[in-house]
């Protein structure tokens, strides 16, 4: 094996990586030959020089530095901070129906005048009015355990509220999981 | 008790701050000092190495856990330096992944005079320095290779992550990282190199 062979080889050789025949035709070449031995010795000592050279330390203030770098945290939700928030806002609408339901000749004061239920209710009223009076004689037995001033009687303007009172609770619920109200995980952008 | 790398970052995803500044403390010197071979001062290096944090810390969803958290990191590292690299000191058809084009087979063009062995020439920790910045005058994939092998203790699977090149590829690059060096070491220890 001549010089430029052996020196090819040397590359590899410091790494200890040679195959066991490639390294005895190494050491044989550098037994006979002082330069590439001395080549050898060169190259060694600068691989040991690299790899035991103390690591260099970053300023004292790099840690501060990177922390201070990194993007604002999300601000936490201000209004309803639960994942619960939709149910809750479910239920609570399903309450405020019943309770609207039960006291509708109430809220029939105060605002059952305003409203322009009987004009559009009438005419269904008629072909309905058997199933009307079926189902007034049922609340009617439920209702005469209940207290004054639950109503008995099935008033159409305040079934309409009612009605409408789920539709609003059901759009508002909605609207809130879209959104994602008081729902950390989409609040940081990740979906369900 | 120390959590591992792994766990930490599970930690940092869910917006663990000083779990991710744990992170940084354990890894902040072998970043720094793989982009110090590669920017090649320590002002740059510096700053790249912060930068590679914060876009660690950006990036946490996307690390999957396939390689080692300090692999990935070095992946970073190497994109974040030879942009700097390429900004500063380095001429910028050499700062990239791909070789010098006037390197031919990366050995010396002839076998130099070693009748004087360099360390004998200098003061260790002089020689020491002078090496250090022999490495980052290298071209960058050579310092890169050269300071993940020789400095980081990488293995050559770990080096082709995150340089994302194959094996063969990652050796022939070492082979030739330390004949370039080996070259710049005899021309630094010339006589008119030292005036």
């Amino acid at each position: 094996m001549n010089c430029e062979s052996t020196q090819r080889l040397m590359y590899e050789a410091v790494d200890r990586t040679l195959a066991p025949d490639e390294r005895r035709l190494v050491d044989t070449h550098l037994t006979g030959c002082e330069r590439c031995r001395a080549e050898m010795a060169v190259l060694d000592a600068l691989i040991e020089t690299v790899e035991t050279t103390p690591p260099a330390e970053p300023s004292d203030a790099f840690l501060a530095n990177v922390m201070a770098s990194l993007p604002a945290p999300e601000p936490s939700p201000r209004f309803a901070p639960s994942v619960v928030f939709p149910r809750v806002a479910f239920a609570a609408t399903l309450v405020a129906a019943a309770l609207i339901w039960l006291y509708r000749e109430v809220f029939a004061e105060l605002v059952g005048n305003f409203l322009p239920v009987q004009a559009v209710i009438g005419p269904v009223a008629t072909v309905i009015g058997d199933l009307q009076a079926y189902v007034q004689t049922q609340v009617a037995a439920v209702a005469e355990s209940l207290p004054e001033p639950i109503s008995t009687s099935l008033d159409w303007g305040s079934l309409l509220l009612v009605v409408t009172t789920l539709a609003v609770g059901y759009v508002l619920v909605r609207t809130a999981e879209t959104l994602g109200v008081g729902n950390p995980d989409i609040q940081a952008g990740r979906r369900y | 008790m120390d959590l591992s790398d792994e766990e930490l970052v599970a930690r940092a995803r869910k917006g663990d701050r000083p779990a991710f500044a744990q992170l940084v403390d354990r890894h902040r010197v072998s970043v720094f000092n793989l982009t110090l071979r590669i920017v090649g001062n320590r002002e740059d290096a510096e700053e790249a190495a912060q930068d590679v944090f914060v876009r660690a810390f950006r990036s946490l969803d996307r690390f999957r856990g396939d390689a080692r958290f300090a692999t990935w990191l070095y992946r970073i590292a190497v994109n974040v330096s030879l942009s700097s690299a390429r900004r500063s000191r380095r001429d910028l058809s050499t700062s990239s992944l791909s070789e010098p084009e006037d390197d031919d087979d990366g050995l010396p063009m002839q076998i130099p005079d070693t009748s004087a062995n360099p360390a004998e020439r200098f003061e260790q920790a002089e020689y020491r320095e002078q090496v250090r910045n022999l490495v980052s005058a290298l071209p960058p994939i050579y310092s890169a290779v050269i300071s993940m092998y020789h400095i980081q203790s990488l293995s050559y699977d770990e080096i082709s992550e995150a340089l994302e090149l194959p094996i063969g590829t990652v050796k022939a690059r070492l082979f030739r990282a330390r004949a370039a060096l080996r070259n710049l070491v005899s021309r630094s220890m010339e006589p008119d190199s030292l005036s």
